[in-house]
């Protein structure tokens, strides 16, 4: 019995003393890579800037071995506790943890001003179209519609976006809602029983949603304005209002396309989503660029170990 | 004091007969509600998961088109091009067959100590402890999973020269899964041995074995079934769980991953991770995993049963004569099943046959 003891308490005391943990960053190291899942906007926008748009939903088109998150935190903690992890997150989130820190992109700082004055390029606009004037079910509709885009450029609206991580600086020359609403006679209605259709991107969805019901408890007591929600993608957002029917407002994570030719004074920017590439805060990485991470991320690119990107 | 007539009596028990009937209709419904859930759900996950075989879908790049059956069935890789569940499948098993590694025996033994060795009041101290820890939901299995286990197998493993992800492995799943099988093994396997006749205990104690002779070789035979039934439940809970393993085994689109220490995936976190921004062919995808879960856990479930029969009830149903040869004597063994009339059970018979 003393024996078998004696052996256990070795084992331990083995293990305790290898499990003294890593010390230092050690560039010889394989770059571990972390992703967060197909259906994540922040992963459509990463891929699509850095030049990987076939990766955007679709793990084929990446090397194996990438580790998948749900989340912007899991992803900041499993990066944290991975000295040789890189990841991505939305700007907004970066926090100031000690565990990651945010790398440059291109030689660009992340920060709001660089996303502003657009030197940093991991970014993606968000914009808005809706169907042609007179082309809706009803002029009620249209209406509503009309008043809920100038409710968007309201102070409350860029408060609203700017809440739900939108980067946007707001015009100095803003009005409020309550100086606005009154040339929209629709908003004074009492008898409105309308459902409007919103689509289109799934990044801007929960944007979308803030904004669609924060505009629909100001209608009077009596009229009730439904937004029924249905983001699919950015894909459809012109498909379905002007090019087709199904949508009285799309949204987009992208700028319209060539082929997508919207009436005028029917779309517009609406605020900026910012992503930034992360790595443990041991790494001596301070920037990235769009090259350097299509060899990591890329089913064939060679950048595998942490010594092919820090030269010493 | 108020008497009863008679005709008021047979009135008053008329309505209760009525009462009881209505009560019992409706303990009926009731019980076909709760009953027909499981079918409900059957069809329902079925109904949706053959979505993805049949239905057209707008793809991501503009495309339309729908999942390949075959390539479901065979695919080592989970991706809008091809979303593959066979890999998915061999690691779902691999893991759970890990975490069973370890949580069989620390059941069994935790059982042990607390019903046979401890004693009695430190006995119920643990078994209270098991008890709360079998009702604490599995989020927060998977979040110490995350901030403890995770950061532990990432040093061990370092230290023994092996880069992980942060910790993320099959290892640290297998661990989390065990310490969420535990407490259901542990607490069906003391109810089944402290159910093991005395008499039994007290016979093979005054045959001169020692208690931990009489623990392994009488308590626990006799306990078998019991404990059979434990791990059954406790691997149900491992197969099913997906909340905490997605926090910790990685999430791997490919695979399958036999490393212990590299990523993984199950078709429990695939099913989970992001099931909240999916939509179209990535979100009824889902379901025929679904399929898949359900008949794995229905599978394994047939072979534990029917391990179970045969460790318990080895020649159940059927006469057999079984000899064998020890020490240069021949043994011969008999069992039979009696005959209808009487009861039951079954006989055993030895003889024993000096003939060399």
């Amino acid at each position: 019995m003393k024996k078998i003891s004696g052996v256990f308490v070795l084992g331990l005391a083995a293990m305790t003393l290898l499990s003294c943990g890593p010390q230092g960053f050690d560039t010889s190291s394989d770059i571990k890579l972390y992703t967060r899942d197909t259906d994540s906007g922040t992963r459509d926008g990463f891929f699509t800037k850095i030049g990987l748009e076939k990766a955007k939903a679709d793990n084929a088109p990446l090397k194996t071995g990438i580790v998948t998150v749900d989340s912007n935190g899991s992803m900041m903690n499993s990066v944290g506790n991975d000295m040789y992890g890189i990841g991505y997150i939305s700007l907004s989130t970066l926090s100031e943890s000690d565990a990651i820190k945010g790398l440059s992109y291109n030689g660009v700082e992340p920060t709001e001003a660089n996303v502003l004055n657009e030197t940093y390029g991991l970014t993606r606009n968000f914009n808005y179209i809706t169907r042609k004037p007179g082309d809706y079910s009803s002029t009620d509709v249209e209406a509503v519609v009309n008043a809920f885009i100038d409710y968007t450029f309201s102070f409350e609206g860029y408060t609203i976006m700017k809440g739900e991580h939108g980067i946007v600086e707001i015009p100095s020359d803003v009005k409020h809602w309550s100086e606005i609403a009154s040339q929209h006679a629709i908003m004074q209605r009492t008898d409105l029983n309308l459902t409007i259709n919103v689509g289109g991107s799934t990044s801007v969805s929960g944007m979308a949603q803030a904004l669609t019901t924060a505009f629909s408890s100001l209608f009077p007591s009596g009229s009730t304005v439904k937004f029924n929600h249905n983001h699919t993608g950015s894909g459809d957002a012109y498909k379905n209002t002007q090019g087709g029917k199904g949508l009285d407002i799309g949204y987009l994570s992208r700028e319209l396309e060539s082929s997508e030719q919207a009436v005028e004074g029917t779309s517009g920017y609406m605020c900026t989503d910012a992503i930034v590439t992360i790595v443990n805060s041991e790494n001596p990485l301070d920037n990235i660029t769009n090259t350097q991470l299509v060899d990591m991320y890329g089913l064939n690119g060679e950048t595998v170990t942490w010594s092919q990107l820090i030269t010493e | 004091m108020k008497t009863l007539n008679e005709e008021k009596v047979i009135k008053n028990s008329n309505r209760k007969a009525m009462i009881d009937k209505i009560v019992g209709f409706l303990f009926l419904f009731v019980c076909i509600i709760s009953a027909s859930i499981i079918i409900f759900t059957i069809f329902f996950i079925i109904y949706e998961g053959i979505n993805p075989f049949v239905n057209q879908y707008t793809l991501d790049d503009g495309t339309i088109g729908n999942q390949n059956f075959w390539g479901f069935l065979t695919g080592l890789s989970y991706g809008e091009s091809n979303y593959g569940s066979l890999f998915l499948v061999i690691n779902t098993l691999y893991v759970t067959l890990l975490s069973a590694i370890i949580s069989i025996p620390v059941s069994i033994l935790t059982s042990i100590f607390i019903t046979r060795i401890a004693p009695k009041i430190i006995g119920e101290v643990f078994k209270t402890g098991i008890e709360i820890l079998a009702s604490v939901p599995s989020v927060i299995y998977g979040l110490f999973g995350m901030g403890v286990i995770c950061p532990l197998i990432r040093d061990l493993a370092y230290g023994i020269g092996i880069q992980t992800s942060g910790g993320l492995s099959v290892i640290s799943g297998a661990i989390v899964l065990a310490m969420m099988s535990i407490p259901t093994i542990t607490l069906v396997s003391i109810t089944s041995i402290q159910s093991v006749s005395k008499s039994f205990i007290e016979g093979s104690l005054a045959l001169g074995a020692t208690n931990s002779e009489t623990n392994f070789k009488v308590v626990l035979k006799g306990a078998t079934s019991g404990i059979i039934s434990g791990i059954i439940l406790g691997i149900g809970r491992a197969l099913g769980e997906a909340t905490a393993v997605s926090l910790v085994i990685g999430n791997a689109f490919s695979g399958p991953t036999f490393n212990i220490f590299g990523i993984s995936s199950t078709l429990t976190s695939i099913m989970m991770l992001g099931i909240g921004e999916a939509t179209g062919l990535s979100y009824d995808i889902r379901f025929s995993l679904g399929i898949m879960l359900m008949l794995i856990i229905v599978i394994i479930n047939l072979i534990l049963n029917y391990v179970k029969n045969k460790i318990t009830n080895p020649f159940k149903k059927e006469n057999k004569v079984l000899a064998y040869v020890k020490d240069g004597v021949i043994y011969l063994k008999a069992y039979f099943n009696k005959n209808k009339n009487n009861d039951n059970e079954e006989n055993k018979n030895e003889t024993k046959d000096e003939n060399k």
